[in-house]
Protein backbone atom coordinates (compact mmCIF):
# COMPACT_ATOMS: atom_id res chain seq x y z
CA UNK A 1 0.00 0.00 0.00
CA UNK A 2 2.92 2.58 0.91
CA UNK A 3 4.28 1.83 -2.26
CA UNK A 4 1.23 2.98 -3.89
CA UNK A 5 0.68 5.53 -1.58
CA UNK A 6 2.19 7.26 0.86
CA UNK A 7 0.99 10.23 2.81
CA UNK A 8 4.39 11.89 3.46
CA UNK A 9 5.84 11.94 -0.07
CA UNK A 10 2.49 12.98 -1.52
CA UNK A 11 2.81 15.85 0.77
CA UNK A 12 6.42 16.41 -0.63
CA UNK A 13 5.09 15.99 -4.20
CA UNK A 14 2.27 18.49 -3.72
CA UNK A 15 4.92 20.87 -2.55
CA UNK A 16 7.08 20.39 -5.11
CA UNK A 17 4.38 20.88 -7.47
CA UNK A 18 3.27 23.77 -6.39
CA UNK A 19 6.56 25.43 -5.54
CA UNK A 20 7.55 24.86 -9.27
CA UNK A 21 3.82 26.11 -10.98
CA UNK A 22 2.92 29.29 -8.74
CA UNK A 23 4.74 31.29 -11.39
CA UNK A 24 2.46 29.88 -13.63
CA UNK A 25 -0.58 30.34 -11.75
CA UNK A 26 0.51 33.81 -10.72
CA UNK A 27 0.58 34.62 -14.56
CA UNK A 28 -2.62 33.49 -15.76
CA UNK A 29 -4.47 34.98 -13.01
CA UNK A 30 -2.57 38.66 -13.29
CA UNK A 31 -3.94 38.37 -17.22
CA UNK A 32 -7.43 37.33 -16.20
CA UNK A 33 -7.83 39.98 -13.48
CA UNK A 34 -6.38 42.64 -15.55
CA UNK A 35 -8.89 41.71 -18.11
CA UNK A 36 -11.57 42.74 -15.60
CA UNK A 37 -9.51 45.93 -15.05
CA UNK A 38 -9.45 46.68 -18.52
CA UNK A 39 -13.19 46.19 -19.08
CA UNK A 40 -13.57 48.74 -16.24
CA UNK A 41 -11.48 51.02 -17.46
CA UNK A 42 -12.95 50.88 -20.88
CA UNK A 43 -16.26 51.74 -19.46
CA UNK A 44 -15.08 54.55 -17.41
CA UNK A 45 -13.33 56.07 -19.89
CA UNK A 46 -15.44 55.61 -23.38
CA UNK A 47 -19.15 55.37 -21.84
CA UNK A 48 -21.47 58.08 -20.62
CA UNK A 49 -23.65 56.39 -18.23
CA UNK A 50 -21.22 53.15 -17.36
CA UNK A 51 -22.51 50.59 -15.18
CA UNK A 52 -21.53 46.80 -15.20
CA UNK A 53 -24.10 44.40 -13.59
CA UNK A 54 -22.84 42.00 -10.79
CA UNK A 55 -24.66 39.13 -13.13
CA UNK A 56 -23.04 40.27 -15.92
CA UNK A 57 -19.23 40.07 -14.05
CA UNK A 58 -20.76 36.58 -12.41
CA UNK A 59 -20.59 35.59 -16.28
CA UNK A 60 -16.87 36.44 -16.85
CA UNK A 61 -15.68 35.18 -13.24
CA UNK A 62 -17.13 31.94 -14.80
CA UNK A 63 -16.19 31.92 -18.03
CA UNK A 64 -12.61 32.76 -16.93
CA UNK A 65 -12.80 30.23 -14.11
CA UNK A 66 -13.83 27.25 -16.77
CA UNK A 67 -11.06 28.30 -19.30
CA UNK A 68 -9.14 28.05 -16.58
CA UNK A 69 -9.63 24.54 -15.67
CA UNK A 70 -10.10 23.58 -19.39
CA UNK A 71 -6.88 24.60 -19.96
CA UNK A 72 -5.57 23.90 -16.59
CA UNK A 73 -4.00 20.53 -17.62
CA UNK A 74 -2.19 22.14 -20.67
CA UNK A 75 -0.69 24.91 -19.34
CA UNK A 76 1.16 22.98 -16.51
CA UNK A 77 1.76 19.43 -17.60
CA UNK A 78 1.97 20.48 -21.16
CA UNK A 79 5.48 18.91 -21.38
CA UNK A 80 4.51 15.20 -19.43
CA UNK A 81 4.32 12.76 -21.93
CA UNK A 82 7.12 14.56 -24.23
CA UNK A 83 10.18 12.05 -24.75
CA UNK A 84 12.92 14.46 -23.41
CA UNK A 85 11.00 16.57 -21.03
CA UNK A 86 8.62 14.25 -19.56
CA UNK A 87 11.68 11.96 -18.25
CA UNK A 88 12.31 14.27 -15.51
CA UNK A 89 8.24 14.04 -14.10
CA UNK A 90 8.28 10.84 -14.49
CA UNK A 91 11.34 9.41 -13.12
CA UNK A 92 10.44 11.01 -9.48
CA UNK A 93 10.17 8.52 -6.84
CA UNK A 94 6.68 9.03 -6.49
CA UNK A 95 3.97 6.65 -7.45
CA UNK A 96 1.66 7.10 -10.19
CA UNK A 97 -1.08 7.64 -8.24
CA UNK A 98 0.24 10.08 -6.08
CA UNK A 99 1.64 11.87 -9.73
CA UNK A 100 -1.75 11.46 -11.00
CA UNK A 101 -3.74 12.81 -7.59
CA UNK A 102 -1.38 15.69 -7.43
CA UNK A 103 -2.38 16.86 -11.41
CA UNK A 104 -5.76 16.63 -10.30
CA UNK A 105 -4.91 18.64 -7.24
CA UNK A 106 -2.47 21.20 -9.36
CA UNK A 107 -4.09 21.59 -12.50
CA UNK A 108 -8.31 21.03 -11.97
CA UNK A 109 -8.64 22.89 -8.62
CA UNK A 110 -5.92 24.80 -7.14
CA UNK A 111 -4.92 27.09 -10.07
CA UNK A 112 -8.72 27.65 -10.74
CA UNK A 113 -9.36 28.67 -7.55
CA UNK A 114 -6.15 31.08 -7.49
CA UNK A 115 -7.68 32.66 -10.94
CA UNK A 116 -10.93 32.45 -9.38
CA UNK A 117 -9.99 33.98 -5.81
CA UNK A 118 -7.55 36.59 -7.71
CA UNK A 119 -10.57 37.63 -10.09
CA UNK A 120 -13.04 38.07 -7.11
CA UNK A 121 -10.88 39.99 -5.27
CA UNK A 122 -9.75 42.44 -8.22
CA UNK A 123 -13.80 43.04 -8.86
CA UNK A 124 -14.03 43.17 -5.06
CA UNK A 125 -11.68 46.20 -5.34
CA UNK A 126 -13.10 48.34 -7.97
CA UNK A 127 -16.46 47.87 -6.70
CA UNK A 128 -15.06 49.14 -3.17
CA UNK A 129 -13.56 52.05 -4.84
CA UNK A 130 -15.84 52.83 -7.74
CA UNK A 131 -19.38 51.50 -7.51
CA UNK A 132 -20.62 53.52 -9.77
CA UNK A 133 -19.69 51.56 -12.67
CA UNK A 134 -19.60 47.59 -11.06
CA UNK A 135 -22.47 47.90 -9.11
CA UNK A 136 -22.61 45.94 -6.28
CA UNK A 137 -20.43 42.82 -5.03
CA UNK A 138 -20.52 39.92 -7.45
CA UNK A 139 -20.70 37.57 -4.23
CA UNK A 140 -24.13 38.40 -3.12
CA UNK A 141 -25.31 38.32 -7.24
CA UNK A 142 -28.19 35.49 -6.65
CA UNK A 143 -26.30 33.77 -9.52
CA UNK A 144 -23.29 33.59 -7.99
CA UNK A 145 -23.00 29.92 -6.37
CA UNK A 146 -26.17 29.18 -8.47
CA UNK A 147 -25.48 25.81 -9.49
CA UNK A 148 -27.47 22.32 -10.25
CA UNK A 149 -26.24 19.03 -9.72
CA UNK A 150 -26.93 18.41 -13.78
CA UNK A 151 -24.70 21.47 -14.75
CA UNK A 152 -21.90 20.38 -12.25
CA UNK A 153 -21.85 17.07 -14.41
CA UNK A 154 -21.50 19.57 -17.35
CA UNK A 155 -19.00 20.98 -15.97
CA UNK A 156 -16.56 18.25 -14.98
CA UNK A 157 -16.72 16.30 -18.04
CA UNK A 158 -14.45 19.11 -20.00
CA UNK A 159 -11.62 19.55 -17.98
CA UNK A 160 -11.10 15.67 -17.39
CA UNK A 161 -11.36 14.71 -21.01
CA UNK A 162 -9.26 17.38 -21.47
CA UNK A 163 -6.33 16.19 -19.12
CA UNK A 164 -7.02 12.63 -21.02
CA UNK A 165 -6.06 14.32 -23.71
CA UNK A 166 -2.83 16.06 -22.58
CA UNK A 167 -1.50 12.90 -21.55
CA UNK A 168 -2.71 11.11 -24.90
CA UNK A 169 -1.64 13.38 -27.53
CA UNK A 170 2.03 14.66 -28.19
CA UNK A 171 1.42 17.43 -30.22
CA UNK A 172 -1.50 19.71 -31.16
CA UNK A 173 -3.03 18.61 -28.03
CA UNK A 174 -5.39 21.25 -27.64
CA UNK A 175 -6.33 21.20 -31.09
CA UNK A 176 -7.00 17.30 -31.15
CA UNK A 177 -8.79 16.87 -27.84
CA UNK A 178 -11.25 19.33 -28.80
CA UNK A 179 -11.79 17.63 -31.97
CA UNK A 180 -12.07 13.95 -29.72
CA UNK A 181 -14.54 15.44 -27.41
CA UNK A 182 -16.81 17.31 -30.20
CA UNK A 183 -16.41 13.58 -31.83
CA UNK A 184 -17.18 11.98 -29.08
CA UNK A 185 -20.24 14.69 -28.11
CA UNK A 186 -21.29 14.11 -31.81
CA UNK A 187 -21.22 10.09 -31.57
CA UNK A 188 -23.25 10.59 -28.54
CA UNK A 189 -25.92 12.91 -29.92
CA UNK A 190 -26.45 10.26 -33.03
CA UNK A 191 -26.83 7.46 -30.94
CA UNK A 192 -29.33 8.98 -28.74
CA UNK A 193 -31.05 10.30 -32.25
CA UNK A 194 -30.92 6.54 -33.58
CA UNK A 195 -32.52 5.48 -30.04
CA UNK A 196 -35.44 7.64 -30.08
CA UNK A 197 -36.36 8.38 -33.86
CA UNK A 198 -35.97 4.42 -35.17
CA UNK A 199 -35.57 1.90 -31.93
CA UNK A 200 -38.54 3.76 -30.30
CA UNK A 201 -39.98 5.01 -33.09
CA UNK A 202 -43.86 3.77 -32.05
CA UNK A 203 -43.93 4.48 -28.56
CA UNK A 204 -42.46 8.11 -29.25
CA UNK A 205 -44.99 8.74 -31.47
CA UNK A 206 -47.56 7.81 -29.08
CA UNK A 207 -45.95 10.12 -26.77
CA UNK A 208 -46.11 12.86 -29.00
CA UNK A 209 -49.79 12.28 -29.79
CA UNK A 210 -50.26 13.02 -26.19
CA UNK A 211 -49.60 16.45 -27.85
CA UNK A 212 -47.30 16.94 -24.99
CA UNK A 213 -44.37 19.37 -25.44
CA UNK A 214 -40.54 18.35 -24.11
CA UNK A 215 -36.87 19.24 -25.43
CA UNK A 216 -35.04 16.15 -26.18
CA UNK A 217 -31.29 17.23 -25.47
CA UNK A 218 -28.25 15.61 -23.69
CA UNK A 219 -27.79 18.19 -20.76
CA UNK A 220 -31.94 17.46 -20.00
CA UNK A 221 -31.52 13.47 -19.72
CA UNK A 222 -31.86 13.45 -16.08
CA UNK A 223 -34.79 15.32 -16.44
CA UNK A 224 -36.24 13.14 -18.95
CA UNK A 225 -36.12 10.39 -17.01
CA UNK A 226 -37.94 11.82 -14.20
CA UNK A 227 -40.86 13.27 -16.61
CA UNK A 228 -44.37 11.07 -16.28
CA UNK A 229 -44.85 11.30 -19.79
CA UNK A 230 -42.69 7.80 -20.05
CA UNK A 231 -44.23 6.24 -17.27
CA UNK A 232 -46.03 3.76 -19.32
CA UNK A 233 -42.59 3.13 -21.23
CA UNK A 234 -39.91 1.07 -19.36
CA UNK A 235 -37.75 0.40 -22.06
CA UNK A 236 -37.57 4.24 -23.14
CA UNK A 237 -37.44 5.16 -19.60
CA UNK A 238 -34.79 2.38 -18.81
CA UNK A 239 -33.11 3.54 -21.95
CA UNK A 240 -33.14 7.29 -20.59
CA UNK A 241 -31.32 6.24 -17.44
CA UNK A 242 -28.83 4.25 -18.96
CA UNK A 243 -27.80 7.09 -21.24
CA UNK A 244 -27.83 9.76 -18.40
CA UNK A 245 -25.36 7.34 -16.58
CA UNK A 246 -23.46 7.15 -19.35
CA UNK A 247 -23.36 10.83 -19.84
CA UNK A 248 -22.83 11.54 -16.11
CA UNK A 249 -21.05 9.37 -14.78
CA UNK A 250 -19.85 7.57 -17.41
CA UNK A 251 -17.85 9.84 -19.14
CA UNK A 252 -16.21 11.54 -16.53
CA UNK A 253 -15.26 8.24 -14.83
CA UNK A 254 -13.94 6.97 -18.13
CA UNK A 255 -11.94 9.76 -18.82
CA UNK A 256 -10.26 9.50 -15.23
CA UNK A 257 -9.70 6.04 -15.49
CA UNK A 258 -8.00 6.37 -19.05
CA UNK A 259 -5.96 9.22 -18.18
CA UNK A 260 -4.50 7.17 -15.16
CA UNK A 261 -4.05 4.63 -17.23
CA UNK A 262 -2.32 6.76 -19.73
CA UNK A 263 0.36 7.74 -16.95
CA UNK A 264 0.76 4.66 -15.89
CA UNK A 265 1.86 2.84 -19.26
CA UNK A 266 3.54 6.06 -21.15
CA UNK A 267 6.48 5.23 -22.64
CA UNK A 268 9.12 7.76 -23.85
CA UNK B 1 22.20 -5.56 -9.94
CA UNK B 2 20.78 -5.53 -13.33
CA UNK B 3 19.68 -9.24 -14.87
CA UNK B 4 18.25 -9.31 -18.42
CA UNK B 5 17.09 -12.71 -19.81
CA UNK B 6 16.26 -12.75 -23.84
CA UNK B 7 15.16 -9.60 -23.90
CA UNK B 8 12.89 -8.23 -27.05
CA UNK B 9 12.28 -4.67 -28.07
CA UNK B 10 11.10 -2.99 -30.69
CA UNK B 11 9.47 0.31 -31.72
CA UNK B 12 6.53 -0.76 -34.29
CA UNK B 13 8.10 -2.77 -36.95
CA UNK B 14 11.37 -1.85 -36.31
CA UNK B 15 13.03 -4.47 -34.01
CA UNK B 16 16.02 -3.25 -31.59
CA UNK B 17 16.75 -6.41 -29.63
CA UNK B 18 16.02 -9.31 -30.11
CA UNK B 19 16.72 -11.89 -27.00
CA UNK B 20 19.69 -10.48 -25.56
CA UNK B 21 21.04 -11.26 -22.30
CA UNK B 22 23.07 -9.27 -19.86
CA UNK B 23 23.81 -9.21 -16.38
CA UNK B 24 25.76 -6.33 -14.54
CA UNK B 25 26.42 -6.20 -11.26
CA UNK B 26 27.17 -3.81 -8.41
CA UNK B 27 30.90 -1.89 -7.58
CA UNK B 28 31.57 -1.42 -11.58
CA UNK B 29 31.67 1.38 -14.14
CA UNK B 30 30.26 0.09 -17.26
CA UNK B 31 30.92 1.26 -20.65
CA UNK B 32 28.06 0.53 -23.20
CA UNK B 33 29.70 1.38 -26.73
CA UNK B 34 28.08 0.61 -30.18
CA UNK B 35 26.97 2.33 -33.19
CA UNK B 36 24.27 4.84 -34.07
CA UNK B 37 21.25 3.08 -33.61
CA UNK B 38 21.86 0.02 -32.17
CA UNK B 39 20.01 0.69 -28.97
CA UNK B 40 22.09 1.79 -26.32
CA UNK B 41 19.88 5.08 -24.99
CA UNK B 42 16.98 2.17 -25.84
CA UNK B 43 18.29 -0.30 -23.73
CA UNK B 44 19.35 2.47 -21.08
CA UNK B 45 15.57 3.85 -20.87
CA UNK B 46 14.54 -0.22 -20.76
CA UNK B 47 16.34 -0.45 -17.22
CA UNK B 48 15.26 2.75 -15.97
CA UNK B 49 11.64 1.94 -16.44
CA UNK B 50 11.03 4.52 -20.08
CA UNK B 51 10.13 1.17 -22.17
CA UNK B 52 8.06 -1.61 -21.69
CA UNK B 53 9.98 -4.57 -22.97
CA UNK B 54 7.68 -7.07 -25.73
CA UNK B 55 9.23 -10.11 -24.17
CA UNK B 56 11.54 -11.12 -21.84
CA UNK B 57 12.85 -10.42 -18.20
CA UNK B 58 15.04 -7.07 -17.35
CA UNK B 59 14.78 -7.07 -13.32
CA UNK B 60 16.59 -4.13 -11.70
CA UNK B 61 17.66 -4.43 -7.78
CA UNK B 62 14.63 -6.56 -7.69
CA UNK B 63 12.42 -4.63 -9.27
CA UNK B 64 10.97 -4.78 -12.26
CA UNK B 65 11.40 -1.19 -14.43
CA UNK B 66 8.26 -0.57 -15.67
CA UNK B 67 6.43 -1.34 -12.61
CA UNK B 68 7.64 2.40 -11.71
CA UNK B 69 7.75 1.29 -8.13
CA UNK B 70 8.70 4.50 -6.23
CA UNK B 71 11.29 2.36 -4.23
CA UNK B 72 12.74 1.78 -7.82
CA UNK B 73 12.96 4.94 -8.15
CA UNK B 74 14.72 5.85 -5.15
CA UNK B 75 17.78 3.97 -6.27
CA UNK B 76 18.21 4.67 -9.67
CA UNK B 77 18.96 7.78 -11.71
CA UNK B 78 18.85 8.39 -15.62
CA UNK B 79 20.88 11.42 -16.94
CA UNK B 80 19.46 11.50 -20.42
CA UNK B 81 21.63 12.75 -23.13
CA UNK B 82 19.61 15.68 -24.41
CA UNK B 83 18.53 17.08 -20.44
CA UNK B 84 15.34 19.49 -21.62
CA UNK B 85 16.25 21.61 -18.11
CA UNK B 86 12.93 23.28 -16.21
CA UNK B 87 12.42 26.94 -15.99
CA UNK B 88 13.82 26.60 -12.42
CA UNK B 89 16.41 28.21 -10.41
CA UNK B 90 19.33 25.30 -10.05
CA UNK B 91 19.10 25.02 -6.44
CA UNK B 92 15.38 25.00 -5.73
CA UNK B 93 15.45 22.22 -8.62
CA UNK B 94 18.13 20.54 -6.48
CA UNK B 95 16.24 21.43 -2.97
CA UNK B 96 12.60 20.35 -3.91
CA UNK B 97 13.50 16.85 -6.02
CA UNK B 98 16.10 15.80 -3.39
CA UNK B 99 13.82 15.37 -0.57
CA UNK B 100 12.55 12.32 -2.74
CA UNK B 101 15.80 10.45 -2.69
CA UNK B 102 16.61 9.02 0.63
CA UNK B 103 20.45 8.91 0.32
CA UNK B 104 20.29 12.77 -1.19
CA UNK B 105 23.26 14.72 0.26
CA UNK B 106 22.97 18.50 -0.28
CA UNK B 107 26.57 19.35 0.94
CA UNK B 108 27.77 17.11 -1.67
CA UNK B 109 25.27 19.01 -4.33
CA UNK B 110 26.87 22.07 -3.55
CA UNK B 111 30.52 21.06 -3.57
CA UNK B 112 30.05 19.46 -6.98
CA UNK B 113 28.79 22.93 -8.17
CA UNK B 114 31.51 24.80 -6.95
CA UNK B 115 33.98 22.00 -8.63
CA UNK B 116 31.88 22.33 -12.14
CA UNK B 117 32.11 26.05 -11.54
CA UNK B 118 28.28 26.50 -12.06
CA UNK B 119 26.62 29.20 -10.08
CA UNK B 120 23.31 27.38 -8.64
CA UNK B 121 21.65 30.65 -7.72
CA UNK B 122 21.01 30.80 -11.58
CA UNK B 123 17.91 29.70 -13.34
CA UNK B 124 19.01 26.36 -15.87
CA UNK B 125 17.64 28.57 -18.77
CA UNK B 126 20.35 30.90 -18.31
CA UNK B 127 22.76 28.53 -18.27
CA UNK B 128 24.77 26.70 -21.05
CA UNK B 129 23.95 23.46 -22.42
CA UNK B 130 27.36 22.00 -20.92
CA UNK B 131 26.42 24.11 -17.50
CA UNK B 132 22.98 22.51 -17.56
CA UNK B 133 24.36 19.03 -18.05
CA UNK B 134 27.29 19.46 -15.25
CA UNK B 135 24.01 21.17 -12.60
CA UNK B 136 21.78 17.42 -13.74
CA UNK B 137 25.34 15.18 -12.92
CA UNK B 138 26.05 17.24 -9.71
CA UNK B 139 22.57 16.69 -8.68
CA UNK B 140 22.67 12.78 -9.33
CA UNK B 141 25.82 12.23 -7.75
CA UNK B 142 24.62 13.81 -4.87
CA UNK B 143 21.25 11.98 -5.06
CA UNK B 144 23.39 8.37 -3.88
CA UNK B 145 21.56 6.44 -5.95
CA UNK B 146 22.88 3.05 -6.33
CA UNK B 147 22.15 2.99 -9.70
CA UNK B 148 23.32 5.43 -11.95
CA UNK B 149 22.57 5.48 -16.01
CA UNK B 150 24.35 7.82 -18.04
CA UNK B 151 23.48 8.76 -21.79
CA UNK B 152 26.46 10.39 -23.59
CA UNK B 153 27.52 12.00 -20.37
CA UNK B 154 30.28 14.22 -21.98
CA UNK B 155 28.67 15.54 -24.54
CA UNK B 156 28.41 19.02 -24.79
CA UNK B 157 30.94 19.65 -22.24
CA UNK B 158 34.14 21.93 -22.31
CA UNK B 159 37.95 20.13 -21.55
CA UNK B 160 38.73 20.79 -18.33
CA UNK B 161 34.55 19.43 -17.15
CA UNK B 162 35.60 16.55 -19.06
CA UNK B 163 38.34 15.84 -16.81
CA UNK B 164 35.99 16.84 -13.67
CA UNK B 165 33.18 14.36 -15.05
CA UNK B 166 36.07 11.45 -14.81
CA UNK B 167 37.51 11.93 -11.60
CA UNK B 168 33.52 13.07 -9.61
CA UNK B 169 31.97 9.89 -11.03
CA UNK B 170 34.93 7.41 -10.01
CA UNK B 171 34.82 8.70 -6.72
CA UNK B 172 30.84 8.19 -6.55
CA UNK B 173 31.56 4.52 -7.74
CA UNK B 174 31.62 2.04 -4.05
CA UNK B 175 31.03 -1.56 -4.09
CA UNK B 176 27.38 -0.77 -3.52
CA UNK B 177 26.65 1.51 -6.67
CA UNK B 178 26.56 0.37 -10.40
CA UNK B 179 27.10 2.76 -13.11
CA UNK B 180 26.68 2.48 -16.41
CA UNK B 181 27.68 4.73 -19.19
CA UNK B 182 26.46 4.91 -22.95
CA UNK B 183 29.14 6.53 -25.01
CA UNK B 184 30.67 7.57 -28.11
CA UNK B 185 33.27 9.69 -27.33
CA UNK B 186 35.89 6.54 -25.54
CA UNK B 187 38.26 8.71 -25.29
CA UNK B 188 36.80 10.87 -22.55
CA UNK B 189 36.09 8.53 -20.54
CA UNK B 190 38.95 6.01 -20.76
CA UNK B 191 40.66 4.71 -17.59
CA UNK B 192 36.77 5.24 -16.29
CA UNK B 193 34.86 2.31 -17.55
CA UNK B 194 35.33 -1.17 -16.60
CA UNK B 195 33.96 -3.35 -17.85
CA UNK B 196 32.93 -2.77 -21.79
CA UNK B 197 29.70 -3.63 -23.37
CA UNK B 198 29.66 -3.57 -27.05
CA UNK B 199 26.30 -3.61 -28.40
CA UNK B 200 25.17 -4.54 -31.93
CA UNK B 201 22.09 -5.03 -33.98
CA UNK B 202 22.08 -8.97 -33.20
CA UNK B 203 22.64 -7.91 -29.56
CA UNK B 204 25.62 -7.83 -27.02
CA UNK B 205 29.07 -8.58 -28.86
CA UNK B 206 31.11 -8.22 -25.82
CA UNK B 207 30.66 -7.97 -21.81
CA UNK B 208 34.15 -8.08 -20.36
CA UNK B 209 36.35 -6.91 -18.05
CA UNK B 210 39.38 -4.38 -19.03
CA UNK B 211 41.70 -7.04 -16.88
CA UNK B 212 40.03 -9.83 -19.46
CA UNK B 213 40.23 -7.81 -22.80
CA UNK B 214 43.84 -7.26 -22.08
CA UNK B 215 44.82 -11.32 -21.01
CA UNK B 216 43.12 -12.24 -24.16
CA UNK B 217 43.89 -9.44 -26.94
CA UNK B 218 46.83 -7.87 -27.41
CA UNK B 219 47.03 -3.82 -28.66
CA UNK B 220 50.17 -2.96 -30.03
CA UNK B 221 51.77 0.28 -31.95
CA UNK B 222 54.06 -0.23 -34.39
CA UNK B 223 55.57 1.21 -37.62
CA UNK B 224 54.48 -1.38 -39.97
CA UNK B 225 50.94 -3.41 -40.15
CA UNK B 226 50.81 -6.82 -38.46
CA UNK B 227 50.45 -9.30 -40.42
CA UNK B 228 48.76 -11.59 -37.70
CA UNK B 229 46.23 -9.03 -36.41
CA UNK B 230 42.66 -9.12 -36.32
CA UNK B 231 42.38 -5.34 -36.43
CA UNK B 232 45.33 -2.71 -38.35
CA UNK B 233 44.16 1.06 -38.03
CA UNK B 234 46.39 3.62 -39.52
CA UNK B 235 47.56 6.16 -36.84
CA UNK B 236 49.74 9.07 -37.25
CA UNK B 237 53.06 7.71 -36.95
CA UNK B 238 52.29 4.05 -37.51
CA UNK B 239 50.24 1.21 -36.74
CA UNK B 240 47.68 -0.15 -34.50
CA UNK B 241 47.42 -3.29 -34.28
CA UNK B 242 45.20 -6.27 -32.21
CA UNK B 243 46.07 -9.68 -32.01
CA UNK B 244 44.67 -12.61 -30.36
CA UNK B 245 47.09 -12.42 -27.09
CA UNK B 246 49.03 -15.70 -27.58
CA UNK B 247 51.88 -14.92 -24.90
CA UNK B 248 50.12 -13.76 -22.11
CA UNK B 249 51.47 -10.29 -22.28
CA UNK B 250 49.74 -7.81 -20.89
CA UNK B 251 48.82 -4.53 -23.19
CA UNK B 252 46.83 -1.51 -22.49
CA UNK B 253 43.48 -1.52 -24.07
CA UNK B 254 42.57 1.21 -26.95
CA UNK B 255 38.95 0.88 -26.52
CA UNK B 256 38.21 2.37 -29.83
CA UNK B 257 40.58 -0.62 -31.83
CA UNK B 258 38.46 -2.94 -29.35
CA UNK B 259 35.25 -1.32 -30.67
CA UNK B 260 36.37 -1.88 -34.69
CA UNK B 261 38.45 -5.10 -34.06
CA UNK B 262 34.95 -6.48 -32.06
CA UNK B 263 33.06 -5.21 -35.03
CA UNK B 264 34.66 -6.58 -37.90
CA UNK B 265 35.20 -9.86 -36.08
CA UNK B 266 32.26 -10.83 -34.47
CA UNK B 267 31.89 -14.70 -34.47
CA UNK B 268 36.19 -14.83 -34.16
CA UNK B 269 35.72 -12.31 -31.19
CA UNK B 270 32.62 -14.13 -29.89
CA UNK B 271 35.46 -17.21 -29.57
CA UNK B 272 38.17 -16.01 -27.85
CA UNK B 273 36.38 -14.52 -24.89
CA UNK B 274 34.18 -18.10 -24.75
CA UNK B 275 37.87 -20.27 -25.20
Amino acid sequence: MKDNFNINRFGKLIKKELSERVPMMVKVAAILSLILVGFWLTYTIFKNDPVVSASARVIYLYIATFFTVVMGPFNMYKGFNHHKKGLDYISLPASVPEKFFSMIIVSLIVMPLVVFGSILATDTLITIINPSVFNGFIFIDPSFLNFSSSSLADIIILPLFCLLGNLLYRGNKVVKTFLTVAGAYIVFIMIVAFLFLYVFKDQMEAVQGMQLQFKLTVENLSELYKNEVFEGYPAIKITIAVLAVLYNIGFPVGALTGAYYRMKTIQY
Amino acid sequence: MINIENLCFSYSRHTVFNNINLNLEAGKIYGLLGQNGVGKTTLLKIIGGFLKLKTGKCEVMGFTPFDRNPKFFEDIFFIPEDFVAPDLVVNKYAKLRGEFYPNYDENKFHKLMTEFDVNGNSKFTKLSFGQQKKALIAFALSANTKLLLMDEPSNGLDIPSKAQLRKVISQASNDQSCIVISTHQVRDLENLIDPIIILDSNGVLLNETIERISNKLKFNFSTKPSQDSLWCENSPGGYINVEKNTDGEESRVNIEALFNTTLSNKELIRNIFNS
